[in-house]
Order: structure tokens, then sequence, then C-alpha cells
């Protein structure tokens, strides 16, 4: 097994060896004390990052468990109590079949990435759900930043948009900044664009302030503030600042405004998206990638079905059907899809055999996620499960794979280290490799 | 947080419950009345508008009027017989198609008076008369205040029923103050009403009492209604002894009140109640306890009350067996030794009645020779009581020690010691068919249709096969079972009632029997109707066990359901369609949900099948796995259909079905090709049961691109081929999870078996080499035979290695250069 923590690594417990001991030696000998050593190793880490294939993300999250069995990996030829009630359809990519809601994304196969292999090991949501945002395994010692931070701390602001946005809301904590400052942390629109009377929060100013009352309020503040930011030295004080300054730039360009503003989508489109929960959001989440966004992290329904598996498939699969597929054909007809990384995950999977309420229950040791555009091979279904759902049968990806490809696809290395408290560098992926077969 | 949690936990909630049940009952108010009164209660639901009984579970209600206010409420008025039993009561409505949920109303000695807000403030409390019951409501952050008077000496004791009435969470606390706000008694929690509270004190001057009533953490809402009784009736907390022999007359000893021990003779019940539960309420001039205090029935044994000293063994009680001991621990500290002789090898199981009855004493319980140390002992087998099954080592006398685990004690730690000879017990229960619910634990047998249930079963030291009776069936109704194997814990019923059969109730009640006569069982029967869950996990507040339950003849309603039986068996690792045929009277045609009632082991079925509206058959899927037990099955279905009045269930008959091993087996032999070219798979059949004719054989899970034909074979089979066919486009890999379905016909029905597994490998070709020399033609095609299922063979792998092996055996002997041997593919 892989190292989890500092503790949980046999090699921090084994004598270091001559080699080490010289290479530490000869730091030293430069006159760097560990601290400074630490710094230097962590700010080598840190060189500009160049922007990869996907120029942006949007992360489609199913929370709750989505079973793989009832959306991307049906087992037609299983025993009843393993394949369910659902049938399957054909695809665009040859021999492989979808559920029977996804009807639309059958259509769109040829555009994406199946991957049929995930697998860990935490069967418990909100560790399934860690895993899945930050790409490891929850420690007690460190709290790890999810993706979008990540990316928001290695490429910073576009268009004076927040670079990485919650739809509607920030999901879990899992989805945060972690041991990265708060200013690396999710914007979140705070109500859901399906609403009719959608608005961001704290978009515009408020009523009776012009921009010069706002001008003059901006000015008091930053004189409380470097008063304040001198006798004290907090993360937090720097990200509140940062914070500011991201909000000032973004009331004060229309354009990054814009962006939030889904009635100024046509209409037709809209309809096409579906005019509820899973269509406005994916929608939300292509005109912010459009407008510069980073990264968008959307939910959409609760895939917790430990009974009636059947109804509540067809109760949520085909609104996912339709805005997902609209998404990604509408990403390609703007030109974005190339550049814009599209993953569908959930925290696990759910059982091979359906339950005594008619559900499946917690299954993290094979489920499927889906990859597309931004650098990702088109068309394809990455690894399989066995013949009843239960285990990865060919090429298994855990989360390291999943994340290195996801970095890599987005020009980050995963090898980088990023500084934790306590001056402690930890690498942004622990572990794995990119997989060059989902790679165009 | 725990509000989250409730919220999370009702989400879990509805998506379990797919089918609702009708009627439905879901609450009684107001939550009680006054024995001996004419009272009048709301019932509230759904679908009651043809609402034809109210069932009380228990004697001395008479139901005088019914009316239906509309579909969802029932005005019901009921006289309730003065010497009606003091506490909770159970109650359902039959109406002309169902039966509802249990639930219950509570039943007080002392009239009743209802909560007028405000009463929150101190200063203002409402004046109620000592000697009442009154009905309130902690809303959120609601304080009760009521005033009563009292003259010095006068006890005054507090019960409030919260959590029992079983409406909703509710952590009552009550306390009793002076007029200066002095706290004079308080009661959260108790060890004998668990979240509910009660007190008493002697009032120490003449004046006014105040009596608090809030939700512990005030979180209390609008459903958080009580019971509160305030009154000079004694409230103890514990009774020695705390059981007695059946038709006994006992004296008991009522303690914990704060008057002081009180003494009552009370002549118990000759015959042992259905549930084998009892109760004794505490009565004397001030009036009697609103609740009981829970009391054993014993058949033979004699009560032995301990004498204090007995902290060590050498100062036991002694006791003559068989007999209980009875004690309390009195103080902090305090062990009791009991003692009774036995002989070597008898074998007891030793049973503190603790906190099953309400006694505040977490027990430890050991046992030892006179004279030597203990050989046994327990602290928490059953809850927080102690149980052991004690196997005597040497005739001589043994002693046994009660204590607290903490050391604890004081006058509500009481308990009962009952040492038993082993014998075979069985419980029989009624599950609810879905979590968090009491769907389906009655049963609403339509005229001339059917109802089908099951019935579960503990085996407490015996094991073996059963056969399960029921007793109090109304008049023309049937029940079909069978036997229920000694490996199943559960076994399938189906009730019928006959067309004319008269629309009644009948209280219902299992027992069981052990297939070999001699075999002696002690059954009991028991159906827990839960009310409250909350938090943490889905937890268990609320509910009530009664020994019986209801089976009511409804009206007809307009469909049945037949399982068209099978005349051939299910085999292992196979599969069938179980055809289900519903009959429809003219013009019903909604769609009918059919749901399998349980699947015997290793069996699957569809969780459910719909026949679809208009229609009248569907086939449910079945299958076996490997370890299916290898015997015929009672199978049945039931069916939901939608009827004016609401949804409805009935049921198919018990029909047969039969597990048997597969006919045949094949080994499918691993096939390799490249991509664009054609290969063979090879397919051996072991047939283990003969079989008339030709079975039909198909290659399944086979990649995409990759085809083949499918083939017949019969008994004599002894190798197929199957033509494989690969696109250039084929997928390269290694594909698995190729296995043969064999259907073989018998009865004009099949027996579709899976069977074998394999795999085809795809390989991509090798370019050809630029000097490769032309491949040598070495091979020559074997004769074609005459079967097509049996065409031309390919050499297998290890053929043509042999092959190469020759080849080049061969040339180095000639001195040449080895020629390249291409296998053969067809």
């Amino acid at each position: 097994m892989r190292p989890i923590t500092w503790n949980d690594d046999p090699s921090h417990f084994s004598p270091p060896s001559r080699r080490t001991f010289l290479q530490v030696g000869a730091a030293t000998g430069l006159g760097l004390t560990l601290d400074g050593f630490l710094r230097s190793q962590a700010a080598r880490g840190n060189e500009v990052n160049k922007e990869g294939t996907a120029k942006s993300v949007i992360h489609i999250f199913l929370p709750g468990g989505a079973a793989h069995q009832e959306t991307w990996d049906p087992k037609p030829n299983a025993p009843i109590e393993y394949r369910g009630e659902m049938t399957h359809i054909k695809t665009k990519i040859e021999g492989v079949y979808f559920n029977e809601c996804l009807k639309a994304t059958a259509q769109i196969a040829d555009k994406i990435a199946v991957c049929r292999s995930m697998t860990h090991g935490e069967a418990a949501h909100e560790r399934g759900t860690h895993n899945m945002f930050t790409g490891y395994r929850p420690s007690p010692a460190l709290q790890y930043p999810s993706f979008g931070s990540v990316v928001s701390h290695e490429f910073g602001v576009r268009n004076s948009l927040p670079p990485y946005v919650c739809i509607p809301s920030v999901p879990t904590t899992y989805a945060g900044s972690g041991y990265l400052s708060s200013k690396f942390a999710p914007f979140a629109l705070g109500s859901d664009p399906a609403n009719p009377g959608f608005t961001v929060q704290d978009l515009a100013l408020p009523g009776g302030v012009d921009d010069k009352r706002f001008t003059t309020r901006k000015n008091m503040l930053s004189a409380v503030n470097d008063h304040f930011a001198a006798k004290e030295k907090s993360d937090n004080i720097a990200a509140m600042d940062t914070f500011y300054q991201q909000a000032y730039s973004l009331i004060s360009s229309q354009k990054a405004r814009e962006a939030f503003n889904i009635n100024a989508e046509d209409a037709k489109l809209r309809d096409q998206y579906g005019r509820n929960a899973a269509g406005q959001r994916m929608l939300m989440s292509r005109r912010l990638v459009e407008a510069g966004v980073r990264f968008v992290s959307l939910t959409f329904g609760g895939w917790d079905m430990h009974g009636q598996i059947k109804q509540n498939i067809q109760g949520q699969l085909p609104q996912f059907d339709q805005a997902f597929a609209t998404l990604i054909t509408d990403l390609s007809n703007r030109g974005l899809l190339d550049s814009t990384l599209v993953m569908i995950s959930s925290e696990f999977g759910r059982t091979p055999k359906i339950n005594a309420t008619a559900g499946r229950d917690h299954w993290p040791k094979v489920f499927s996620v889906v990859l597309a555009g931004g650098g990702i091979k088109k068309g394809i279904a990455y690894g399989t499960s066995d013949a009843t759902a239960t285990e990865p049968e060919d090429d298994p990806l855990d989360v390291d794979a999943l994340s290195q490809t996801v970095y890599h696809c987005l020009g980050i290395s995963g090898e980088k280290k990023l500084m934790s408290p306590g001056d402690r560098p930890q690498r942004i992926v622990d572990g794995g490799k990119p997989v060059k077969e989902l790679l165009a | 947080m725990i509000r989250n949690l409730i919220a999370f936990a009702s989400v879990v909630c509805l998506c379990s419950a797919a089918f609702a049940a009708s009627p439905s009952l879901g609450g009684v108010q107001p939550r009680g009345a006054q024995r001996g009164t004419d009272a009048t209660f709301v019932l509230s639901g759904g679908a009651l508008a043809d609402a034809q009984e109210i069932v009380f579970y228990s004697p001395g209600f008479t139901v005088t009027k019914l009316d239906v206010v509309n579909p969802n409420q029932l005005k019901v008025a009921v006289k309730i017989a003065a010497d009606t039993r003091l506490g909770e009561h159970a109650v359902r409505v039959r109406t002309a198609t169902g039966v509802t949920e249990l639930r219950t109303l509570w039943i007080g000695a002392l009239p009743i008076v209802d909560e007028k807000e405000p009463n929150s403030d101190f200063a203002a409390p409402q004046k109620i008369p000592l000697n009442c019951t009154v009905h309130g409501v902690a809303d959120n952050e609601d304080v009760d205040y009521y005033a009563v008077e009292a003259k010095k000496g006068q006890r005054i004791s507090v019960e409030i029923e919260g959590m029992r009435l079983g409406t909703t969470f509710f952590d009552p606390y009550i306390a009793l103050l002076d007029a200066k706000r002095f706290e004079l008694a308080t009661s959260d929690d108790t060890a004998l009403f668990k979240q509910d509270g009660c007190l008493s004190i002697v009032a120490p001057a003449d004046g006014t009492y105040i009596v608090m009533v809030r939700e512990t953490s005030y979180q209390g809402n609008g459903a958080c209604q009580y019971r509160l009784h305030v009154g000079t009736f004694p409230r103890p907390l514990a009774v020695v002894p705390a059981g007695g022999k059946l038709g006994e007359e006992v004296e008991l000893r009522f303690i914990g009140d704060a008057s002081g021990d009180i003494k009552q003779k009370i002549k118990l019940p000759a015959t042992m109640p259905k549930d084998g539960k009892f109760e004794v309420f505490c009565q004397d001039a001030g009036g009697i306890s609103p609740s009981g205090l829970p009391f054993r029935l014993s058949e033979n044994a004699a009560n032995v009350i301990e004498v204090e000293p007995n902290d060590l063994p050498t100062q036991a009680t002694a006791g003559l067996w068989p007999c209980a001991f009875n004690g309390v621990i009195e103080k902090p500290g305090d062990i009791d030794h009991f003692k009774f002789a036995a002989k070597k090898g008898q074998v007891f199981d030793v049973h503190c009645y603790a906190r099953r009855l309400g006694s505040a004493l977490d027990s430890v319980m050991y046992m030892g020779l006179i004279g030597g140390g203990a050989f046994i002992g327990n602290d928490d087998a059953i809850g927080p009581d102690s149980y052991f099954r004690a196997t005597i080592p040497q005739d001589g006398e043994y002693w046994i020690s009660v204590t607290d685990h903490l050391k604890k004690g004081g006058p509500a730690y009481s308990y009962r010691v009952e040492a038993t000879a082993v014998e075979p017990k069985l419980a029989l229960s009624a599950p609810p068919f879905a979590q968090f619910s009491q769907e389906r634990q009655v049963y609403a047998v339509p005229r001339g249709n059917r109802f089908a249930t099951y019935v579960n079963a503990g085996r407490i030291d015996f094991g073996g096969d059963l056969n399960v009776q029921i007793n109090g069936l109304p008049a023309k109704v049937t029940m079909a079972t069978e036997t229920m194997a000694g490996n199943m814990s559960m076994v399938p019923i189906v009730f019928e009632a006959a067309p004319d059969a008269p629309l009644a109730t009948g209280r219902v009640a299992y027992t069981g029997s052990h297939v070999d006569p001699n075999v002696k069982l002690k059954s009991a029967f028991d159906v827990r109707s839960d009310f409250v869950y909350s938090a943490p996990g889905q937890s268990l507040y609320t509910y009530k066990n009664e020994p019986e339950t209801v089976l009511a003849v409804t009206e007809a309603v307009p469909f049945k359901l037949t399982i068209v039986e099978p005349k051939v068996p299910l085999v292992h690792g196979g599969s069938m369609n179980l055809k289900i045929v519903a009959e429809r009277t003219a013009g019903f045609k909604a769609a009918i949900t059919v749901v399998p009632l349980y699947n015997p082991p290793g069996v699957g079925s569809a969780s459910s099948v719909v026949i679809p509206e208009g229609q009248n058959e569907v086939m449910l899927p079945l299958n076996a796995n490997g370890g299916a037990p290898v015997r015929k099955w009672k199978y049945v279905v039931m069916g939901n259909a939608p009827i004016a009045s609401g949804p409805v269930w009935v049921s198919s008959q018990l029909a047969t079905i039969e597990i048997a091993p597969p006919y045949l087996n094949v080994t499918i032999e691993r096939g390799a090709v490249e991509q664009g070219k054609d290969t063979q798979m090879f397919v051996k059949p072991t047939v283990a049961k003969a079989f008339a004719g030709d079975a039909v054989i198909r290659l399944i899970g086979l990649p995409t691109k990759v085809t083949t034909t499918e083939l017949k074979i019969n008994k004599d089979t002894k190798e197929i081929a199957f033509p494989i066919k690969v696109e250039p486009t084929a997928p390269a890999g290694t594909h698995r999870n190729i296995f043969c379905q064999v259907v073989v016909m018998e009865n004009g029905e099949p027996v579709v078996h899976s069977v074998g597994s394999s795999e085809l490998r795809i390989d991509v070709p090798l370019p050809p080499k630029k000097d490769a020399p032309p491949p040598a033609k070495t091979v020559a095609a074997p004769p074609p035979m005459p079967n097509p299922a049996t065409p031309p063979k390919r050499l297998s792998r290890l053929e043509q290695l042999r092959l190469e092996q020759e080849e080049r055996e061969k040339a180095a002997k000639a001195g040449m250069p080895p020629p390249k041997v291409e296998p053969k593919k067809n």
C-alpha cells in the first residue's frame, strides 16, 4: 500500500542512508537551516506552470455514489440480481452500452472517454468524497486541497473571474482549499441557476452606492487593513485581502459579471440543456469556463439509492443525460471542448447485487468516471469491470492515476510539491502517473 | 446537527417506502382519556372513508359512534369502562378494503384538563386541581407552569407521558418547585419510563406548588404532546418481589415513593397472559399510580426474598429450587447473595431481571459453589441485565451474587433472579415489509382473493423443520403454507378468503411445532409495531409489542394473480421466466406491480415487474446460483394496484418451483485470433441428465465486431465448434466472461443453463517481414465432416507448438533452417 501520511510511510522510520546524510549535510554546509532547506525545496517545485491542453475543467459530481451498473457500465449478461431491472442501449462507442436513460449521451459517446475500472477503498460517503475531490485518501493529520483549489493556486485569476467556482454551493468541505491558503477556496454561486429568480449575490454594488462612494469606502477599508496587517500576521488576513481584491475586480468588470448572468443565454439553448437543476447548472458552468473560470465544480441530484434504484434512476438520470449531452455538444460547437476537460465522478459505485429494498449499497471497489475534452481521447472505453461489475478486470484506474491525468491535461505536474503547514512539502498527487491511453 | 441527521434519515426513509399502505392511521387525538367516561377521539390518516370498525386490542372500549369527517379523518365516540387497565392501549381501523397501522391511546384514572397558554411565566402559572391529567404541548423554547395547592404532609406525585405517547421524538423534563421557585424534585429520564420522568414529594408546608414541563433541551415543537399526571397518587419506582407464581396472592412492597414503602397484596392471574407480560399498579388512599411496574409471572417458581445481611456467600438467603430470588441493592456497594442446592449435570438458564423491569440496577451476577469461588458470571448479556447458562459441576449448595456494575445502590435498584431449566423455545414474529414502517404487518384478505406474508422464526435451543399453525382466523378464511426447512428462518404463508366470507376481523396468532412430535417447544408470537425513529442512526425509541395481529376480510378487489407453475426446474447457474397472470374484472385496467414475497436461498429475481395497464401477464425473471439447495420451494408473488380507495395488495397462490443441478456442463476452449481472421471456439458438453431432442447452444459475451452462430447439441454430442468471425476492427485484447447459454426443452418449456467460462484473445496482426520466406504449407486440412456443427478443426495452441517442434526437428535432421509453421486458421 502506498504511504498515506508521514506516519504511515515506513521510509520515515528507516535510518537515513549515507547518501541522504551527505546530501542534507551538504545543504547545511551552504548555510541553510532545515526550514530554509524545505522552503527552497518547495520553491524549486514552484516553477511557473504552462497551461496544458485543458484550459478549464468542468467537474460534475454526482453526490451519494452513483451506481455504475445503472449509468455507464450495465451488465446485460449478468444474472438478474446483478444486472438489475433496467435495460441498456448502444452507444457511439462500438461495443459499449449505457443505461437506457442515457439516450442522448449515447449519441455523443464518440466525444467522451468512459473509464469503467475506477477503484478505491473508501465506502463511507465523506471518505469517498474526499478521495474524489482531492485525489488523496483522507488523513487525520492534514486537510488536502481540492482539485479546484490546486488549480486556483497554480494558475490564479483569469479575466477578473474567480478561478474556482462551485455551482450552486460548496458541496463538501473537501471541495475547499485544504492546507492551502483560504484564498484558493471556491467561490460559490449561493443559489441554483435553475431557480427562476436566480442571481449571484454580491456581484453588483449595493443600491445607493455609486462608484465614487465605493472608492471612498475601499480606501477607508484598506487604511484599516494596512494597519491591521502591519500588526498581525495571519493567512486569513492575507486571504481576506485577496478576496477583496478579487471581488473589486469582479464588481468592476462588466464582462466578468456577465458570465454569471444565465438569463443572457439564448432561451432555446436553455431549453436544450433542460430547465432543471442539471441543465441550468451545466449551462452555467459552460458560461463560466467560456468567460475564463478555470475550474467549475457542480453537483446534481442525490445518488445514494439504497432503495428502489430503478425508480430513482428514472427520476434523475434523464435530466442528467439531456444536460450532459447538450453540454458536450455545446462545448464542441463553440470550439471549447478541446480546451475544456469535463469530468463526471461520484464518491463510489454501488453494490453488485440488488439489495432487499430493490436498491444498491456503497461499493468503491469498482465504479465509473467519465472524462471528455481538454486533451482526453475521444470515443473510448478505458478499463473494464468484471462480469458482475464487482471488481476491475482490466486496467484498474486508481485515484492517483485519475488525478495525475487531470492535472497533466491542465499542465500541472502531479509531482510538484506544495507547502503545507509546518513547512512540510506535499506532492500535488501522491504517486501514480497520467494514463497515456486516455490522452489524445 | 441532530436535526440534520433526522432530515437525512427521513430522506432515506422515503426512498425505501415505495408502496403506500392503504388505509393508514397517523394518530389519535386527544392522546388519551379518563376511564369510566365517554370520550371522543379523532383518528387521522388516509383512505379512511370506508371505515367499518375500530379494533381495540384490549377490553374496556365500546365504540358508540363512528363518523367519517372526511377520507382522512374519523370521529369516534367511545365508552371507556371504569375497570379499563391504565396505561397504553393499541388501536387500528378496519375499512372495507384494508386495515391500518397500529397506534396507541392512553387511559388514566384522573380527569383531563387541557393546557391553556399562556402558562410560560412562573409568576402566572395555569392553575390546575390536584389529581388531574393535563393534556399539553411543549413547543420550541416553551416552558409550561402549572400550579397546585397542597397541604403540609400531603403527597404530590407527578408523572409525564411524553416519548411514550409514540407521536414524535420528545424528551420531556419535569420539575416540582415551591412558590419561591426552589426545586423540590426534578426528573428528566428514569430507568422505569426511559425518556419520561416521574417524581413524588411530601409537601413540606401548606401552599402552592408549581409543576414545570419543558423539552429537555427546549427543542420541542407542536407535535411534542404530553399527558401530565399531577396528584396525590403513589409513585413508587420499584417493587419487591418483582414477580410471582401464577394464581398466587403475593404481598408486594412498593419502594421509592416519597411517603415511604407501601405494602399491598395482589392476586396474580391464574393463567399466563398471551404475551407473558404483566404489570402491578400501586394503590393507596391517595390514588393509583398512572403507570404500572413490570412484573414477572412464573409457572412454578416460588418467591425467595432477600434477607439482609447477605453480603457474603456464607450469609446467603436460601431457596429451594425451583424458585426466584428477589431483592434490592439498597445502598452503594451492596452485594446480595442467595443459595440453593443443585445436582451435578443440571443446566440452568440464570437471568437477572433488572433493567428489563425498569430497575435502575446495572446488574453483575456471579455463581459459585458454597465455600468456593465463582465459576461463572456475567455483566451485560441482555442489555444491562446479566444472564448465563450454568452447568452444575458437582452436587452441592451454590451461591448467586448480584451487585451493581458501578457499585451504586438505592431504592430503585430492585432485581429478580430466575434460574430455570433449559427448554427449547420458538419465537415467531411478523416483520414489516419495509424499513421504518409497519407495512403489511396486518393482513387484509379481499373476498375471493389471497394475501401472502411470511413468518420469521427464531429457534432457541433446538434445530430442525417446523410446522406453523395459526389461531383466530375469521370464518371462511384458510391458510396455506409449507414446512419451514431447518435451514430457513422464515416460511411463506398465503391466506385465502372465500367469495362469501363475511367482512370481519380476526385476531390471529401463530404457533409453531417441531415436525418431530417428541420435541416440545415453548412457542410465542410477537408483532412489534414501530412508532418513533430518530437519531442517532434511526434508533427506535417507541414501539408496541402485541402477541397477535389482525386479519381482516375486506371487499373484493378487481384483480387476482396466479403463478403459472413451471413444468421444468430452475437449474444452478440457470434462469427462468416465471409467468404471472392477472385475472381482471371487466373494466379494471390499471397497471399491477408484482413483487416476489421472498426468494429461496441461492435464488435471485427482479425486485419487481409490472403488468402493464390493460394487459394480463408478465414474466418475472428468476435465476439460481450454484449454491442453491436442490429441492422444491413454495413461491409466491404479491401484486399492488390502485383501486378507488387506494392501493391494495393481493397475492398469487403458493406455487412450486424446483431447484435442480444443471443437466449439462461445458468446457469452452480458450480462443486466440488475429483481427480480421476467423477462428473456432471448441465446446465439450458433459451431460449429467440425459435430455430428449436437441438443445440450442449459444456463445454469450463475445466482444463487439466478433460474431458467431447458435448451434444445436443433443445428449450424445461430444464436441462442437463455434465458427468465430472477427472483423478487422474488433478490439484487440483478452475478452473474458464468455460463456454458453444452453436451452434444453422439456415439457414444452425451456430449461435455460448458463454454463462454462472462457476467453478470447484478439491480437493485432504483426506487420509482414520484408525478407520473410513465404509460409510453408505443411498441414493438410482435415477431411470435411458431414455435421455442420463440427466443422474442420483448427489446431489448438498446444498442437501448433508440437507441430512446430516436429518441423524444427525434421529440419535439423535434414540440415536445413526450420521452416515457419503458419497455424491453420479456419
